[in-house]
């Protein structure tokens, strides 16, 4: 194996992400490199890093996206290596060979790693190989209802027909009892041929309720691969995860082995390597079921870092310069409770629509136990072309309760104006004694939650805001009034043409 | 506020009717600033910042921050976040005002709902106009809200002048 230091990282990907990861590279005395659209000139990560150059347009498929642009400006700025981050290009195998090619070192797995775990027939028939657990189920098409009826007698209902073709839902029947089977055969295979052009359906079994826990791995060039515990991702809303914690209430030191061992053998079976995240759903009984790798750093990873003071990004980058990892399984210790709340810019109260805007006020929380990672400050713009994630705000207390009681005074201290968020949507999560008390599913907030409980607040306080709002609306009607100098000062002033000069430039 | 008392506006711009989370309050602001709320509960209000408020009530004091269009307000108040919507007394009277007008078989005054300017005349004496078509234009506070008919209905005489002011209650035209 060939070491190569690496003194200077490209990082292909704004907001939060970036800057974390450009945070560590100072720390290890790496030049770092950011590179922006024109939406992102004055953001937070091009500000951070030693250099930055623009590469196009906001659409993210005319900047982020762009491979070649990116590993062009790589080369240009004499980049030894390119963290891709999440999302972007960073479950993209031909980016990945294509930075490889050029002779730039890829900071995560190898673009073959990439391709197999991206591909989810691929990868369940590899991990199968491997030994490790999916959810039950006949991979191949069924030739007929009576194909569905044998598998359901023996693993037994609920049972989810899929259209082979699938996505989206479509051609997908749950079904609870045998005497639905036939119907729901028939309509799974006329929508999955509607849909798809293709009407083979297979059937697997269905988990009603799951949890979502995912493993930590890490694995470096000469083979080691370790986990790193394990993240509870159950609180989603549609598959979006809103909160994560570890450990899971539902984990304990065996099934923490069980499962970790699990997912060290899901990633050697594509010969993995840097980290990469093992995601399972687990049923009532405990049992767990891969469902499938994350093949990057994942959004969640603080959670991870807080409770292991491990910093992943280091541990990647020594990984990607052929450094064998500095520690064994044994040396991996479990410390407290991290909780992780997903700041986003979404209008909670009308439906979920993403928010966009610049931030006008921000005070962030602070005290003990508290890491807040954001990419954007006051005054910054939430773009529309990119993803709606402001913040991550990470708790740490030695236990579970302190960690949600901490979390929530973090939660209420976190003022956020000019843009919509979901703050208060975290903090009723947070608060609730089924959250509390550990009991829940993926099924949560369509269980719990409606916009109308977001609506508390006392007396005192909304009578304080009222009188707050009063007077600014007498202020901005006195500001327009006729006789006086006319429109509030900001409207015309320089400032505004200076900022608008900045953006053109 | 306007020097010198009350203004060109009378009180009626010192009225706010603001809703906070869905729920109702009224609040009255003096010409030092100082407001009062719902039962009359005095609230003072410190400004930290052009989005950072201190509001004191009794022994409470109250962190506020805020930030709107002087309609629509997003709000976090003692560590909860609320939006809120503003209308000032002389709002809501246009509003209903304009709701009640235009009677259709018998003669009806319409009469300026607060002092203004009257920037346009819309309609001549004689005219038909049908439901929701504008009479006049009045401004106020630099807004220029119409007047409409919620009813076919002709116009009798009319008694605004353009470009002139006009006081609260003062006939503007009749309809019948």
């Amino acid at each position: 194996m060939t070491r190569r230091r690496i003194r200077s990282v490209l990082v292909a990907n704004r907001g939060e992400i970036a800057l974390r990861i450009i945070r560590t590279c100072r720390e290890l005395g790496i030049r770092t490199i950011a590179v922006y659209s024109e939406a992102d000139r004055a953001a937070s990560h091009v500000m951070a890093a030693d250099e930055a150059y623009c590469i196009g347009p906001p659409p993210s498929r005319e900047s982020y996206l762009a491979a070649g642009t990116i590993i062009g400006t790589a080369r240009r700025a004499r980049a030894d290596a390119i963290h891709p981050g999440y999302g972007f290009l960073a479950e993209n195998p031909s980016f990945a060979r294509m930075v490889r090619d050029a002779g730039i070192v890829f900071i995560g797995p190898s673009p073959e790693s990439i391709a197999a775990m991206g591909d989810k027939t691929t990868a369940r028939r590899l991990v199968q190989k491997a030994g490790v657990p999916t959810v039950p189920g006949t991979i191949d098409a069924l030739r007929g209802v009576s194909g569905a009826s044998a598998f359901a007698a023996s693993a037994g209902f609920p049972v989810l027909l899929k259209a082979a073709a699938g996505g989206g839902g479509k051609g997908m029947r749950i079904v609870r009892t045998d005497n639905e089977l036939a119907a729901a055969f028939a309509a799974a295979q006329s929508e999955a041929r509607a849909a798809f052009g293709d009407d083979r359906v297979y059937v697997e079994k269905y988990l009603d309720g799951p949890r979502h826990v995912e493993i930590q791995v890490i694995a470096d060039a000469q083979g080691h691969t370790l986990h790193l515990g394990e993240r509870e991702c159950t609180i989603q809303r549609r598959h979006q995860k809103i909160i994560e914690e570890s450990p899971s209430v539902i984990v304990d030191d065996g099934m923490r082995e069980a499962m970790g061992a699990t997912a060290v053998k899901a990633a050697m079976s594509c010969g993995y390597e840097n980290v990469g995240t093992v995601e399972f759903l687990v049923d009532r009984d405990r049992c767990f079921y891969f469902l499938e790798m994350n093949t990057r750093l994942q959004v969640e990873h603080p959670v991870t870092e807080m409770r292991t003071g491990l910093d992943l990004v280091a541990l990647q980058i020594a990984v990607a310069e052929g450094t064998p990892l500095p520690l064994g399984q044994d040396d991996v210790a479990f410390n407290g409770h991290a909780i992780e709340c997903r700041i986003c810019a979404e209008d909670v109260e009308n439906g979920f629509l993403p928010a966009t805007g610049r931030i006008l006020h921000l005070r962030t929380p602070g005290g003990a136990g508290i890491r807040e990672d954001r990419g954007v400050g006051e005054g910054g713009e939430i773009p529309l072309y990119y993803d709606s994630m402001i913040a991550k705000l990470i708790a740490w207390a030695p236990g579970r309760a302190e960690a949600i009681a901490r979390m929530s005074r973090a939660l209420a201290e976190y003022e956020l104006l000019g843009v919509k968020s979901n703050v208060g949507l975290c903090r009723f999560v947070i608060d609730h004694p089924r959250f509390k008390a550990g009991d829940f599913t993926t099924h949560f907030l369509e269980e719990e939650f409606t916009p109308e409980r977001l609506r508390t607040s006392d007396a005192r306080t909304g009578q304080a805001a009222a009188a707050v709002c009063a007077l600014l609306s007498q202020e901005g009607e006195l500001a327009g009034a006729p006789g006086r100098n006319g429109r509030p000062v900001l409207a015309g002033s320089r400032w505004k043409k200076g900022g608008r000069d900045f953006t053109e430039t | 506020m306007e020097e010198g008392g009350k203004g060109l506006y009378g009180d009626m711009n010192r009225t706010y009717y603001v809703t906070v989370n869905g729920k109702d309050h009224v609040v009255r602001i003096d010409d030092a600033g100082r407001t009062a709320v719902d039962d009359g509960t005095a609230f003072n209000v410190a400004r930290l910042s052009s989005t950072e408020f201190v509001v004191s009530t009794g022994d409470q004091v109250i962190r506020v921050v805020a930030a709107g269009n002087g309609e629509e307000f997003q709000v976090t108040a003692g560590g909860r976040q609320a939006s809120a919507v503003v209308e000032s007394e002389r709002k809501r009277l246009l509003r209903t005002y304009a709701r009640g007008t235009g009677v259709s078989g018998h003669r009806r005054e319409i009469q300026a709902p607060m002092p203004a300017l009257v920037v346009k005349i819309e309609v001549e004496v004689g005219q038909e106009v049908h439901a929701g078509q504008g009479l006049l234009i009045l401004e106020a506070m630099k807004m220029e809200n119409e007047i409409r008919a919620h009813q076919p209905c002709k116009v009798k005489s009319i008694h605004a002048v353009q470009g002139r002011a006009v006081e609260k209650g003062e006939l503007l035209l009749v309809l019948e």
